[in-house]
């Protein structure tokens, strides 16, 4: 890794530079928490893109999460090593639909997607899951689960989702490092299972 | 899914720094992951540079339709800051060559520089091709 030159105004894992790499897209519908996984699990300081939404978005933007004041119109970015080996990179999309083209861009090099979604607002989920679907991207389901929203048993959002028993759904607190972790541990999981040559 | 560290590339890079007022040089691919940079960039900002820059290139470009209607092709962004500017061009297919500099430093030289740089980095990404992904 002689390109790189660590200082310590910027502590951080230093990669070896022998790692695998891989881009993983963070997908899911406006408010699924998906700068909240990124930030939560990075080891490197996340990329955010946040701006505060404005009176402009009421009555197109969803404004239920009171504590949400802002909201992601580029992308998110982090960081994680999953063992020696693996570092993932992570790139969060915004969530709304007048933001898909940027998606669309973000997915390139990706290998797999994590769908983020709060099972309040599964109708949200599925254009999310058409587009990824359209790009050709391996993913799984991570269900969010909010405070104080009802809790749903896999198999009850599998059938409302009509979801195939190939596709991983998961649970996660996208706030908790170990939690998105894992669940990121689920997605890469199941790139094994699919690709003709396996990640070590 | 290759860990891209090429010391020739960031060797032109550096070259590149020796315009006045220059100050950091990154190749990116154009799905944001670093290539190689400049000496002086460490791999965790040199990796934020690339996937925010990677979103800037692709937001300019989605932005071509306010310019003309069948969305031009989009050639350079250049970002101005207090103390400085951010330059990004096209460098071969599927990566970006992304300058930063400080506010006195002549536009007009360090974009030609740019570009004949671009010419004598080839194709940054040829000699490490990613692995094919599911994703086009
Ligand atoms: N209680 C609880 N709150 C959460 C959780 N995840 C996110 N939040 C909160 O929910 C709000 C939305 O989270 P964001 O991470 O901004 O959601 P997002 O998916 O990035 O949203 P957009 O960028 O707008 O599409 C924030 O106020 C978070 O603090 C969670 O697991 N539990
Ligand atoms: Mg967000």
């Amino acid at each position: 890794m002689q390109d790189y030159i660590d200082s310590d105004s910027d502590p951080g894992p230093v990669l070896r530079g022998n790692e695998r790499t891989v881009k993983i897209l963070i997908v899911g519908h406006m408010g699924a928490g998906k700068t909240t996984a990124v930030q939560a699990v990075s080891e490197i300081r996340p990329i955010k893109t946040e701006e505060v939404m404005t009176t402009a978005g009421s009555g197109i933007d969803r404004a239920d999460l009171p504590h949400k004041t802002t909201t992601t119109v580029a992308m998110d970015f982090g960081r994680v090593n999953l063992n020696e080996e693996l570092v993932l990179y992570l790139f969060g999309a915004p969530g709304q639909t007048r933001f898909f083209d940027i998606l669309e861009d973000l997915a390139h090099g990706a290998l797999g997607a994590l769908v983020l979604c709060d099972p309040r607002h599964l109708a949200e989920t599925y254009p999310i899951l058409d587009l990824v679907e359209e790009l050709g991207l391996t993913y799984v389901i991570a269900v969010n689960e909010f405070d104080g929203a009802d809790r749903y048993t896999e198999e009850r959002l599998r059938e409302v989702m009509e979801l195939a028993p190939s596709i991983p759904l998961v649970f996660c607190d996208a706030r908790s490092r170990l939690s998105t972790r894992d669940a990121l541990i689920a997605l890469v999981q199941h790139l094994l299972t699919k690709l003709p040559e396996p990640v070590r | 899914m290759t860990q891209a560290a090429r010391p020739n590339l960031s060797w032109i890079l550096n070259e590149l720094l020796d315009i006045l007022h220059a100050r950091h040089a990154l190749v990116l691919s154009a799905d944001g992951l670093t290539v190689a940079s400049s000496d002086g960039v460490n791999r965790n900002l040199a990796d934020r540079i690339a996937a925010s820059v990677s979103g800037l290139q692709s937001l300019s470009r989605s932005a071509g339709e306010f310019v003309t209607e069948d969305n031009t092709v989009w050639q350079q962004t250049m970002v101005q800051y207090q103390d400085g500017y951010l330059f990004v061009i096209a460098a071969g297919s599927g990566s970006h060559l992304v300058v930063s500099a400080g506010s006195q430093v002549d536009i007009e030289a360090i974009s030609y520089r740019m570009e004949k740089t671009v010419e004598r980095l080839g194709d940054p990404l040829s000699v490490a091709p990613r692995e094919p992904s599911t994703q086009g």
